[in-house]
C-alpha cells in the first residue's frame, strides 16, 4: 500500500461579493496624477486608468495593507486613509470585523493569514482570548524548519473506545469493539443550525467534507438524494427529538447518526445500538448549567459520542449564569478524568468557533473535535449581519455554486489546519489527539489572575 | 558572475522611486517654408526649429487680443519660422543666419506683454528664448543671482527663497521672463522703493548680430539703453541681478477711501512719512470687481490704497499716520488678499470677456486731474474705466487704466481699441508718457526723450548694422504694405488725427455712441460655445506654460493650456489643423498645474475633455503616443522636480516628515 501523507489541496477561490476594504484610500481632487503612488504601492492599490493612462484610476482600497507609503509619498498630500465603515459594521457578537475578514482571506487563498505589523492588541480578552497557548518549543524548531518536521497527525477517532482490552485464555479478544470512525481533521462541518444554507451550499459542504475526509452534519429532512449520493459516508443525519427509533431508516453507507436529545434518550440509545451496531451514535445536547452531569450519565449509558452544543457566542444555553465553552468543557473533562473514564466517550463541541485558534483552544479545554457552523458561512463571504435577510444578502450567498463552496470551505479548513500544525509543532506535540485536555499547554488568564491576587492578598491557598 | 544592482530588484527607498528613464519624441509635422532648411543648417547647437503653421500661429500674437483685421490686414504677424534657443550659442546661430540672409529676428520671452513688442509685423523669425531658463548661480554673500534670460520671475523667487533671499523687484506678471521684462521697461512691484529693474541689475549679456556677445555693466554708457530697448539692439541672454534677504516680517496695509482724491493724497503722504516698500492704489470699480470674484463682498467698497511695509519703524510710522488721520484700516487677511492679487490684474478679463487698457507714466501731481479727465472722456465714450496706480520713486507714478470689452464682438472690440487710443492721446496731451511702445503705443512714440532715441539709433547701427533686430517697430512702424501700414500708428499722422477726433468730440462722440449701442445690441455673439468663452476669458499670461510638464517634454506650446485655448479659437475661426497638431493636444499629464496657476481660475480640465472629444471625432487619438508620453514624463528627473515642487509654487509643500517636497 502506498503511503500518502494527508494533505488538503488548496487553490485560490476569489470571492464573488464586492470587497469590503478595511482601509479606504481616498484620492482628493488636488491629485495631480503624477503616479508617485503607483510607484510607492507594492500591493497594487494605485494604478493608472485602463483606457487613459494620463489619469489615476480610483484606488483599489481592498488591496491596501495599511502601510501609509502612498500617503507619505504623495507630493500633493492628496491621499487619505480612513477605516471602512462597511468593514467596521461587519459581523456581530464574537464575530469581529477582523475575524470575518480573516476568514474571507483564508477561504480565498487557503493560506495562513499574516496580520498587521507587530502585536497591538490586549494581552487578554474575553472567552478564548483569555487562553494563551504555550508555544515554547518554537525556540528550538527542527533543523529544516517546518519542512523537516516529523509528521504531525491531525486525525481524531470518533466513537466509543474501551479503556482496556480483555482476552480469554485462548488469547482471543473478548472485548466487544464498538464502531470507531477516524476523521483526518478534528473539524466537522455542521449545517444543523445554518438555516441560510440552501441546497447548493449544502452540496458544496458535502463535496468539501469528502475532500477533507470529515463529516457533514445535516438535519435529516434536508438531506436530498443528490446530497446523499454526493458524499454518502460523510453525511451524518441529525434526527430531531422524538424520532421513532423503530421505524428509523438509515442508509447503509452512513457511519454516524446524531440525535437531538429529549427525555427518553437512554432507551433510544440502547435501541439504536441494537438496531445499528455498526454505526456510531452521537447525542446532541444543548450545553447548559450542569452539562458535566449529563455527560457522565451518557457515559454510564455507554453513549459513544456527546455533541455539546453551545450558543452562537460559545456560551452555555439557558437562563441565568452561563459559562463559556472553555470553562464548561474543562468542567466536563475534569468530571470524566476524575472517574478515569475520559476515553470512553468522544466529545464534540460546537458554537463560538470563529477563528483558527479556537479549534486547538477548544480541544485543549477538553473536546475531541469541534464542529464548524457560522465559520462555514463566513467562508462563503457571509458578513454575519445581525439580521440575516437572504433576499438582500450583500454577498449573494444564495447564488453560490457547489464547486465554489467546496473550494472556499476546503481553503478555510486547510488554512486552519496549517495554523493548528504550527501550534502543535511549536508546542512539541505530534498529534492532535494528545492535545485534548492538555491544559498544561495553555495558560488561563482567569487562573493566573486568581493566583496573582492570592499572592497580593497574603498567600491565599498557600497560606 | 557580475551582478548588476538592478538584478536584485528596486531598492525600497524613502524617496518615491522613478522608473528607468525612457525617451519620447512626439510626432512632428513636416517642415514648411524655405527658412526651415537654412535654419536647420545654421542651428547646430540643438535649438528647436518650428515651421509648421499650427505652432507658428502661437507666435503671431502676444498677451493682447488684437482685432483680427488689424493684425491680418496691416501686418504679417505670422512668423515664417520660430527658433527655440537653448543656449547663447543657439541665439548667436540665429542672429548670424539672420544677418547673412537679411531675415528679421523678433526676440520673445514668455509673450506676456500686451503692447505687441514680440509680435512680428513683417514675418521673419521669432526667437523664443524662454527655454534658456537656467539659474546659473546665486551668491548668498554678495546677494546676487545670475540667470539666463528665459528664467521666469516666479521660479527665480522660489529658488531664492530656499536661501532666505528674495527679489528686489518684479513685474506684475510673475511668469514673464527676466530678459523680456528688461526689454520692455522694468517698472513693477516694489519699484517705489527699489526703482526700475535697471537699478537692480548689475550686468547683462546681450547677443547682437554685429558684435556678438556684449557684456554691459552698470558703469557702461550703453547699459541704460538695453532696458526698454524692445529687441532693437539684440537679445538679452543673461543677467546678474541684485537680490536681497527675505524680510523677517512684512505686512500689506489696506485703507479704503470714499474717492480717488483723498486716496491719492493719503498715498502721497504715506510715501513720504512711512517710507514703505511699495504703494499702490486701486479705484473703486477695480475693488468692486475684486469683491465680485470673492464669494461674498468682503472689502469695504471705495478706493483702495495698499501700503506694503517691512521694517518696524515703517509699521509704527504707518500706525501713527492712521491715528493722526482718524482712519481705520481693513483686516489683515483682506489686505493680504488684495496685495496678493496685485499679480493677477488680467483675471478680470473673464467679466468682458476681454479687457483693454492703457499704461502711462505720469507725474504724481498730475494724477488726480488726469484720472478725472480720463474718467469723464470714458463716460462719453461709453466705457467704465478702472484705475491702478503704482507709486514710483521721485515724482513719477505708473497709471494703469482698464475697461471691459467683449472680444467676441469684433466691431465693438475694435471700437474700444480705438477708444483706448483716444484715451492714451488724452493722457499724453496731459503730459504723461506711454509705458512701453510695441505696436499699439507707437502713435505716441514721439513723446519719448529725443536724446534717448538718438542714442538708441547710434547704438543700433553698431550692434545691428543690417537692421535685422525686430524691424518695423520702435523707430518707425511698418507692416505688410511697408511704411503704409505703419501710417496707422504713425505719430505724425495718428497723433494729430486722434487729437482732432478729441476736439471734434461733440460731433464724433454721438456717432461712436450710436455704433457702440448698435454693435452691443446686434453684433454680439448670439451663443458663445463654452470652450470659446473659456478661450476669451484666458488672460494669455502664459503662467501655464511655465508649469506644464507636457511643454517640458515636447517644447511645443500647443500642449499647454494657452496653446489649447488658441487651438480652440483657431478651429472656431475655421483654421484647418493637422493630425499631428490634434494629437499633441492629447499630450497632457492631467496634473492641473495649469488650473492651479491660472489667474482667471479657468476650468481647464473640462475644456480639455471637450476639445479632445471634438478632436478625437475628427482625427482619432494615438494611445501608444499618449502612453509613451506618460511613461517618459514619469521617468524624467525634470518632471520629478516639478512634482516635488508641488508643480506650482503655492501648492501644499509642507508635508509630514519633511520628506521630498518639503521646503
Amino acid at each position: 500500500m502506498r503511503y500518502e501523507r494527508y494533505h488538503i489541496p488548496i487553490e485560490t477561490v476569489p470571492t464573488t461579493a464586492p470587497p469590503v476594504p478595511k482601509f479606504i484610500i481616498t484620492r482628493a481632487s488636488n491629485c495631480v496624477n503624477c503616479g508617485k503612488c503607483e510607484k510607492a504601492c507594492i500591493f497594487g492599490v494605485h494604478k493608472r486608468k485602463e483606457g487613459d493612462p494620463r489619469e489615476m484610476a480610483d484606488p483599489l482600497s481592498h488591496l491596501c495593507k495599511n502601510c501609509f507609503r502612498c500617503i507619505s509619498d504623495c507630493p500633493q498630500r492628496a491621499l487619505t486613509m480612513s477605516l471602512g465603515q462597511d468593514y467596521r459594521a461587519l459581523g456581530h457578537g464574537i464575530w469581529t470585523p477582523l475575524r470575518v475578514s480573516t476568514i474571507w482571506g483564508e477561504a480565498e487563498t487557503g493560506k495562513i493569514p499574516v496580520l498587521g505589523a507587530g502585536y497591538r492588541g490586549m494581552f487578554a480578552g474575553p472567552d478564548f482570548d483569555g487562553v494563551w497557548t504555550d508555544m515554547s518549543e518554537i525556540v528550538r524548531p527542527t533543523r529544516d524548519g517546518i519542512h523537516g518536521r516529523e509528521t504531525i497527525s491531525t486525525s481524531v477517532d470518533i466513537g466509543r473506545k474501551p479503556l482496556f482490552l480483555a482476552f480469554d485464555t485462548e488469547g482471543a479478544l473478548t472485548t466487544e469493539l464498538a464502531p470507531v470512525v477516524e476523521l483526518s481533521v478534528p473539524m466537522m462541518l455542521d449545517a444543523t443550525r445554518l438555516e441560510a444554507a440552501g441546497p447548493d451550499v449544502l452540496m458544496g459542504f458535502a463535496l468539501a467534507a469528502k475532500g477533507l475526509d470529515t463529516f457533514l452534519l445535516v438535519p435529516r429532512d434536508r438531506i436530498t438524494k443528490e446530497l446523499m449520493e454526493a458524499a454518502p459516508s460523510q453525511i451524518v443525519p441529525v434526527l430531531s427529538e422524538g424520532t421513532d427509533v423503530k421505524s428509523l431508516e438509515v442508509d447503509p453507507r452512513t457511519r454516524m447518526v446524531e440525535l437531538c436529545v429529549g427525555a427518553s434518550w437512554k432507551n433510544w440509545a440502547k435501541a439504536f445500538a441494537k438496531r445499528f451496531p455498526d454505526k456510531v451514535l452521537s447525542l446532541r445536547v444543548q450545553a447548559s448549567k450542569g452539562v458535566e452531569e449529563t455527560v457522565l450519565e451518557m457515559l454510564d449509558a455507554e453513549v459513544p459520542v456527546a455533541h455539546l452544543e453551545y450558543d452562537e457566542d460559545g456560551r452555555e444555553q439557558g437562563r441565568g449564569e452561563t459559562r463559556h465553552a472553555k470553562d464548561s468543557l474543562r468542567a466536563v473533562h475534569r468530571a470524566m478524568t476524575a472517574k478515569g473514564v475520559r476515553d470512553e466517550i468522544t466529545v464534540i463541541a460546537s458554537g463560538g468557533v470563529a477563528a483558527a485558534e479556537h479549534v486547538p483552544k477548544t480541544i485543549v479545554c477538553g473536546a475531541d473535535a469541534v464542529s464548524l457552523e457560522s465559520a462555514l458561512m463566513v467562508a462563503l463571504s457571509c458578513r454575519h449581519c445581525s439580521t440575516c435577510r437572504p433576499s438582500s444578502c450583500p454577498a449573494s450567498i444564495g447564488a453560490a455554486g457547489p464547486d465554489w463552496v467546496r473550494g472556499r470551505v476546503m481553503n478555510m479548513v486547510g488554512a486552519w489546519r496549517d495554523q493548528m500544525l504550527e501550534m502543535l509543532g511549536a508546542m512539541g506535540i505530534r498529534e492532535v489527539r494528545r492535545l485534548r485536555g492538555e491544559v498544561g499547554r495553555a495558560i488561563f488568564y482567569d487562573d493566573i489572575q486568581k493566583e496573582f491576587l492570592s499572592i497580593l492578598s497574603g498567600g491565599g491557598e498557600h497560606g | 558572475m557580475h551582478v548588476e544592482s538592478a538584478d536584485i530588484g528596486p531598492a525600497i527607498s524613502p524617496e518615491p522611486s522613478r522608473s528607468p528613464r525612457t525617451t519620447f519624441l512626439a510626432k512632428e509635422e513636416s517642415p514648411e517654408g524655405a527658412l526651415h532648411q537654412g535654419l536647420a543648417r545654421s542651428c547646430v547647437s540643438g535649438s528647436r526649429i518650428v515651421s509648421s503653421s499650427g505652432e507658428r500661429m502661437l507666435y503671431s500674437r502676444d498677451q493682447s487680443e488684437i482685432p483680427r483685421f488689424l493684425r491680418q490686414i496691416l501686418f504679417s504677424s505670422m512668423p515664417e519660422a520660430v527658433v527655440q534657443a537653448e543656449s547663447e550659442e543657439g541665439v548667436l546661430e540665429v542672429l548670424r543666419f539672420a544677418s547673412s540672409t537679411g531675415t528679421s529676428v523678433i526676440p520673445r520671452g514668455s509673450g506676456s506683454s500686451p503692447f505687441g513688442g514680440s509680435m512680428p509685423v513683417k514675418g521673419g523669425i521669432v526667437l523664443d528664448v524662454s527655454r534658456m531658463n537656467k539659474i546659473v548661480g546665486v551668491d548668498i554673500e554678495a546677494l546676487t543671482a545670475t540667470v539666463q534670460t528665459g528664467v521666469r520671475w516666479a521660479d527665480l523667487d522660489h529658488e531664492l527663497g530656499k536661501n532666505g533671499l528674495t527679489l528686489m523687484t518684479c513685474p506684475s506678471s510673475k511668469f514673464s521672463t527676466v530678459g523680456g521684462w528688461a526689454a520692455t521697461g522694468g517698472v513693477g512691484m516694489n519699484s517705489f522703493s527699489r526703482g526700475r529693474l535697471m537699478a537692480n541689475v548689475l550686468s547683462v549679456e546681450l547677443a547682437t548680430p554685429g558684435r556678438g556677445i556684449v557684456r554691459l555693466t552698470q558703469a557702461d554708457r550703453e547699459f541704460p539703453l538695453v532696458f526698454g530697448s524692445e529687441g532693437q539692439l539684440g537679445v538679452v541672454t543673461s543677467a546678474t541681478l541684485q537680490v536681497r534677504r527675505l524680510p523677517e516680517r512684512s505686512r500689506p496695509r489696506l485703507v479704503m477711501f470714499p474717492d480717488h482724491g483723498s486716496a491719492l493724497a493719503f498715498a502721497e503722504e504715506a510715501a513720504t512719512s512711512v517710507r514703505p516698500v511699495h504703494i499702490f492704489y486701486e479705484s473703486s470699480l477695480r475693488v468692486s470687481y475684486t469683491n465680485k470674484m470673492l464669494d461674498t463682498p468682503r472689502i469695504t467698497p471705495g478706493d483702495a490704497v495698499v501700503v506694503y511695509v517691512e521694517d518696524d519703524a515703517s509699521q509704527k510710522a504707518f500706525d501713527s499716520l492712521l491715528a493722526s488721520k482718524g482712519l481705520k484700516e481693513q483686516p489683515e487677511y483682506i489686505a493680504r488678499y488684495v496685495w496678493n492679487e496685485r499679480f493677477f490684474p488680467m483675471k478680470l478679463r473673464r467679466f468682458g470677456p476681454g479687457m483693454l487698457g492703457l499704461e502711462v507714466v505720469a507725474s504724481k501731481g498730475s494724477l488726480k486731474p488726469l484720472m478725472s479727465s480720463i474718467s469723464s472722456l470714458s463716460t462719453e465714450l461709453d466705457l467704465e474705466p478702472m484705475f491702478e496706480v503704482h507709486m514710483l520713486p521721485g515724482d513719477e507714478a505708473l497709471l494703469l487704466c482698464f475697461f471691459m470689452a467683449d472680444q467676441g464682438n469684433t466691431l465693438l472690440y475694435t471700437l474700444t481699441a480705438f477708444k483706448s487710443l483716444l484715451l492714451t492721446r488724452l493722457a499724453v496731451d496731459k503730459g504723461a508718457t506711454p509705458y512701453s511702445v510695441g505696436i499699439w503705443n507707437h502713435a505716441f512714440s514721439d513723446v519719448a526723450e529725443k536724446d534717448r532715441k538718438e542714442s538708441m539709433r547710434r547704438l543700433k547701427a553698431e550692434y545691428d548694422p543690417r537692421g535685422v533686430m525686430n524691424p518695423g517697430k520702435y523707430f518707425r512702424l511698418s507692416g505688410r504694405f511697408g511704411a503704409l501700414s505703419g501710417l496707422a500708428m504713425e505719430p505724425k499722422l495718428m497723433g494729430p488725427l486722434l487729437r482732432a477726433v478729441l476736439m471734434m468730440s461733440p460731433l464724433v462722440l454721438p456717432v461712436m455712441h450710436l455704433v457702440t449701442e448698435f454693435s452691443k445690441d446686434r453684433l454680439g455673439p448670439k451663443d458663445r460655445p463654452a470652450d470659446l468663452r473659456t478661450a476669451d476669458e484666458c488672460a494669455m499670461c502664459g503662467a501655464c506654460v511655465a508649469v506644464c510638464p507636457a511643454y517640458l517634454a515636447v517644447g511645443d506650446e500647443r500642449v499647454t493650456a494657452r496653446g489649447k485655448l488658441l487651438t480652440a479659437k483657431a478651429m472656431a475661426a475655421g483654421v484647418r489643423i493637422t493630425k499631428e497638431h490634434a494629437h499633441r493636444t492629447f499630450l497632457c499629464m492631467r496634473c492641473k498645474a495649469c488650473e492651479q496657476v491660472c489667474q482667471s481660475k479657468l476650468e481647464l480640465i473640462p475644456f480639455y475633455e471637450e476639445l479632445e472629444r471634438r478632436l478625437e471625432r475628427q482625427f482619432g487619438r494615438d494611445p501608444q503616443e499618449i502612453e509613451r508620453f506618460v511613461k517618459y514624463s514619469e521617468s524624467s528627473p525634470e518632471y520629478d522636480d516639478l512634482v516635488k515642487r508641488g508643480l506650482v509654487i503655492g501648492a501644499p509643500k509642507h508635508r509630514v516628515g519633511g520628506g521630498p517636497g518639503a521646503l
